[in-house]
Parts: structure tokens; sequence; C-alpha cells
């Protein structure tokens, strides 16, 4: 009876602690934080591995270089293999993303919603995060993910023209780095899970360099991405251009 | 005696001559009358069975690109298309759709990515009455969240009547949406023209999948009364449009349009308009290539006889110098002598061209019995799983036309030079 007041007493005084700690919480500013430090000051360049997994068929390995200016809201994407990909671009400018195929040698613009080369993962994948911009918490708990103490915020989208109406982050507390995120269609099914295995600190701001993002819908799809040789150099900013894409398939 | 009637006399007089040239020219109508009757035929039946699964004959659609570069169907002022549609009074039936280009159908075994119609498709409706059914039944559709799909896709998908199909596209507004629908009836497999089906369920259903309310929908579609006036219409419907300063795309086939939808910068609401032939060009265009190749061989085939046409004339004049001598010598003129043997040509032509239709139609009776009910591919250029009996009378015409001018050309150098013989010159001749 003394054990089972004890161990009683001990889960109510975590749960207030927790409940207290999670009232306290500015989950706004953890949100904020978490774009924050994806967001880097001057230009990002990487080399991006990805790998397509579709049930029954074959692995579709895909290699690419990114270059990025936060600041400025650029983003180039380079594909470099499989070799029929060769010399296709993605440009995004602002809001604005095209897409460049070196065979018709024609621009056009797509949506950054869409997924990128027919994998799991969404061309908005290559961008920094932008949590806090586009989502309010709307629910909140405090967790464990595998040994880390972990923040599980439920957001719901401030505009009707995000990707994915309902999210929910799993944010580690230590560090505010986003270890997992669960993202629902509108009619609140969970369409796709994605996992950020391993960051790279490179000048104090944190770049996710093993992803995994597995669909929900389609059984047996997933896409793994591993970032390699980041490097925040600065670069020409004649990179960020339609003429850059052009010139590199010359 | 006429020279009309005289020229039929010689022909008979050569019977085995007239009999090889002649069956050479029906040999050459005969392939032609085939290939026509069967391309007509396939194309017939091709836009009659399509008809049913498109979104209507003519369609309009509203297609609107995002400032982020997101294309998506949309209806938009739609009250300016309707007005103008009914005063248009185009005789047919108008249906409104929404269209969601490439939704995933998963299931447990797998993914098929189609387009999904949602259309009234309770009892009454055109679609109802028009599809050609496998399994289930489309009576409770309306309101329902049942899916309709093809016997492939079903087959490749695992799924049977009420087994779980899982719908993912992206709303109106670019969100991600799933919704599970049930397959409430399969149809009979389109073969070749699966890419212009696709699954259907009811608007209701298809428009919460895309977030759109009641009323909205994508295509307003009109279900002529006659399939064969669908280009007329289209025209006068795309003038009434332009005149209504709706902004169109230019006209095109659909894959013409969608990289014009892909392509440049362009931002806001366009309406494109599209008949069933635009939605068929690419099989068309199929049937159009073999009529042309069919054709081209036919004039090698008539080059070749009228050589022999013209070395024949050559030969029969040789040989009838001395009868020519006498017409000449009994008071028949010039362009008579001439006439006669440019008409033997004509006529042994106009026999070989009947003679080569009537057993061109014999072999189109013959292939139209047979049941075809095996060639599964295929079926969407059947009727009733056989081929539908096509006679081209207009191409008959044609064909009567050029061949006798190719005959009357190959016999004329030959036939001018009878009538250039002088009677004495002629009646001299010791051939």
């Amino acid at each position: 009876m003394k054990r089972f007041l004890l161990s009683l007493s001990m889960t109510v005084s975590l749960f207030l602690t927790q409940g207290l700690s999670a009232q306290d919480t500015d989950f706004h500013a953890i949100l904020a934080q978490v774009d924050t430090q994806s967001t880097f000051p001057g230009d990002t360049s990487a080399k991006v591995t990805i790998v397509s997994k579709k049930a029954g068929k074959a692995d579709n390995i895909m290699q690419a270089q990114f270059f990025r200016n936060d600041t400025e809201k650029k983003t180039v994407i380079l594909m470099l293999k499989p070799e029929v990909n060769k010399g296709q671009g993605y440009l995004e400018i602002g809001n604005n993303m095209i897409f460049y195929d070196p065979e018709s040698r024609k621009f056009s613009k797509i949506s950054t919603s869409g997924n990128f080369q027919d994998s799991n993962a969404k061309n908005s994948d290559f961008e920094p995060s932008a949590l806090a911009t586009n989502y309010t918490v709307v629910e909140s708990a405090r967790d464990a993910l595998q040994t880390k103490d972990v923040w599980v915020l439920t957001l719901s989208g401030k505009r009707d023209d995000l990707t994915y109406p309902k999210r929910k982050v799993w944010v580690e507390v230590s560090t505010n780095l986003l270890l997992k995120s669960e993202d629902y269609s509108l009619s609140d099914r969970l369409m796709r899970t994605s996992l950020y295995g391993k960051y790279v600190n490179l000048d104090g701001r944190f770049l996710a360099c093993k992803m995994r993002f597995e669909d929900n819908i389609k059984k047996g799809e997933v896409t793994d991405m591993v970032i390699e040789n980041p490097s925040t150099a600065p670069l020409p900013p004649s990179i960020f251009s339609q003429s850059f894409l052009e010139k590199v398939n010359h | 005696m006429s020279v009309a009637s005289m020229a039929l006399k010689n022909l008979a007089r050569q019977k085995r001559r007239s009999l090889l040239l002649g069956s050479a020219v029906a040999f050459g109508i005969l392939v032609i009358t085939v290939v026509n009757g069967l391309s007509g035929s396939l194309v017939t039946s091709l836009s009659a069975n399509v008809s049913n699964l498109v979104p209507g004959h003519i369609t309009v659609r509203g297609v609107e690109k995002s400032v982020a570069g997101r294309v998506s169907y949309l209806m938009k002022d739609a009250g300016i298309l309707e007005d103008v549609v009914q005063k248009l009074a185009l005789p047919g039936r108008v249906v409104k759709s929404t269209i969601v280009p490439q939704a995933a159908l998963v299931s447990d075994f797998g993914t098929q990515y189609q387009n999904l119609t949602g259309q009234d498709l309770g009892p009454g409706s055109l679609l109802a009455a028009r599809m050609a059914l496998v399994g289930g039944s489309l009576e409770d559709f309306r309101g329902s969240s049942k899916i309709l799909i093809s016997e492939t896709v079903a087959k490749k998908l695992g799924v049977g009547l009420n087994d779980r199909i899982t719908v993912q596209t992206v709303t109106k507004t670019g969100q991600q949406n799933v919704l599970d629908f049930r397959v409430g009836a399969i149809y009979r497999d389109p073969g070749m023209a699966a890419a212009l089906a696709g699954a259907y369920a009811d608007i209701g259903a298809v428009n919460a999948l895309r977030n759109m309310t009641a009323g909205e929908y994508t295509d307003l579609g009109i279900y002529l009364d006659d399939v064969a006036a669908a280009d007329q219409w289209g025209a006068r419907l795309y003038h009434a449009l332009e005149a209504a300063n709706v902004p169109l795309w230019p006209r095109g086939t659909p894959e013409d349009l969608r990289k014009l939808y892909r392509e440049g910068t362009w931002t806001g609401t366009k309406y494109t308009l599209l008949t069933l032939n635009d939605m068929l060009s690419a099989l068309k265009g199929i049937f159009a290539a073999m009529n042309a190749v069919a054709f081209a061989i036919l004039m090698v085939l008539f080059l070749v006889i009228m050589v022999g046409i013209t070395n024949t004339y050559r030969m029969v004049i040789y040989e009838r110098t001395r009868e020519i001598g006498t017409l000449r010598a009994l008071g028949m003129q010039r362009p008579q002598i001439r006439n006669l043997f440019l008409l033997e040509a004509v006529f042994l032509a106009l026999g070989g061209i009947l003679a080569g239709f009537v057993l061109g139609v014999a072999v189109l009776a013959g292939l139209s019995v047979l049941d075809l009910s095996s060639w599964k591919d295929l079926n969407v250029l059947l009727q009733d799983n056989r081929l539908r009996l096509f006679v081209d009378f207009g191409s008959l015409l044609f064909h009567l036309a050029v061949v006798s001018a190719l005959t009357a050309l190959a016999a004329f150098i030959p036939a001018r030079r009878a009538g250039r013989l002088t009677p004495a010159e002629a009646l001299r001749s010791t051939h």
C-alpha cells in the first residue's frame, strides 16, 4: 500500500510538472527556433543522394547537387544521376519554382508541393523549415522518441494551400531539432511519415543529412535521402538563374 | 452503231485480255475498299464506344494556375459559360462533371493512376445508360462513395465488388486529401482506349475529395444527339465563347494543351474546349495513316497497271491497224477513233472498279460476322464483339473518278496515235 501511494504520488507529480512545463512553454517560439536553426544566413550547398523504393520495383537511385541562399529565398537543384535525368534543374525564387528540361530546352513552372522526381520527397523538402510561418500549435505533449526527450506538437495549417493541412512534429527538447513529422490529409488520414535521423552543424545552423520519407497510403513506398559534403562557402550569384541551368547543360 | 457500244463489243471480243486487265484494277480496288472499310468501321465503333466514357462529346474545362505554379481544374464564372451554352441551344444534353486528373487509386496490392470523373451516376444518367458493366450496378451510386472502375484496373489492384479503394489526390487549393471508396461496379475494359477512360464516382463524393462545394464542377460537357456533329458544334461554341470574352486556350489535342498548361509563367483561369475528335486524335491518327498508306500503295499499283494498259493498247492498235483503216474509210472521224479506244479503257476500268468494290464489300461482310470477343484489347473498336460493316460510298466515287481518269490517261497516247492514222496508210498495213 505504501509502495502504491508512493508510486501514485510520483506519477501525479510528474504529470503536474510536465503539465505545468507544457503550459509554460511557448510552442510558437519552439517552432520558430526549429525554423531559424534550419535557415542559413548565407549560401549553402551539398550533394544529395535519394533512393526511392517502391514495392515490386527496382530501387531508383538519384543524385543531385543543391545550392541554397535562404536570405534571398533562392534554391537551385541540379540532377546528376541517373543519366536520363542528368542536367534537369529546379530553380526556386521566392514562392515560384521552375523546372528546366535540357532535352526540350524549355522551362516550365511547377509547384513546390509536387513530389521530387517521382520519389516520396517533396520539392519543398529541400527548403528551410517554415513551420512557424505556416502552422499554429493546437495540441502539445511531452514524450520520448527512442531515448530522446521530445515535444510532440500537433499543428494546424494557417492557410488552405498548404500541402498538408495538419502535421504532428516531434521536436527534441534539448536542441529544438525536428526529429520526426507526421503529415495528415484534409480528411485527417496519415499520409507521410518523415524521420530526420542525423543533423550536421554548419556555423551554428543545422542541416538534416539523413532523412527517410515513408508513404503511409501506398504501402512499401519509402524514400531515403542522404546529404553529403555540405558547405557554407559563398556561391556566385549567377548560380541562382535560368542561364546557369542552361549553361551547365552546354 | 454508237462509239460506246462499239467499245463494249471490242472489249467482249478480247475476253481474256479484258479479264486480266480488269482483274488487276479490281484487285487494287478490293484492297482499298477493305482497308477503308476496316478503318472506317474501327473509327466509327471507337467514337461510339468512347463517347460513353468521356465527360461529353464537347467539353469546356476550367484550368487554373496559381501564383505558386499549381495547375488545377476548376470552373470559375460558370454562369457565363452556362448562358452561352444555353443561348446556342446545342442539340443534346448538358452534363456537369468534376475531373480529377491522375488520381491515385490505392489498394492493399498496388496503386493505379487514373482520371477520376465525378458525375451524376444515378438512374437516368447518360453514363448509367451507356456504360457496359461486367459486374455490379450504378443504381445506388447517387450520393454514395462507390466507385466504378475498369476490369483491368480491378485486376491490377486485386479488388472485386464491395472492396475498398483509397483515392488520393489534391484539393482545389492544393492540399493533400484521401477518401475511401467501395467498388460498386466494374465496366468492360476499353482496351486500347483505356487512357481516355478512368474511374467514375458520384460528383458529390469527388467534390468532397477535391474540397469543392456541392454546386462546383470542372467540366461542362455536352452529349450531342448526333456525335458526328461534335466538331461542327464545337467550333460554333468556341466562337460563341470567344464573342462572350471568355479567356480560352487555343484548340488542340489534350496532349498539346497539357504542355501549354505547364509551360510559361501564366496565372489565372483559362478555358479549354475539347471535342470527341480532339480526345480521339491520337487513335484516329493511326487510322488516317493506315488509309494514307493504303492509298499510296494503290497509287503505286495503278502506276504499274497504267504501264500495262499503255502497252496493251499500243499492241491492240498495232493489231487493229487495218480495222482502223476500214473504219476511217467508212467515214469515221479521227476524234471518234480516239474516243473508241479511250472508252474501251474507261469501260474496262469501270468494270474492274465495280467488281473490286463488290468483292471488297463481300470480304467486309464476311469479316463482320466473325465473333471477336477474344480480342480484349480491341473491343473498343468493335460493336457487340463484331466489326461493324462500314461501306464508304464517298471513297467509291472518289476511286471511280481517279482510277477512270488514270486508265483514260494511260490509254490516251495509243488512242491518239490510232486517231491520227490515215485511212490509206492503215489499209495498206500488213499486220
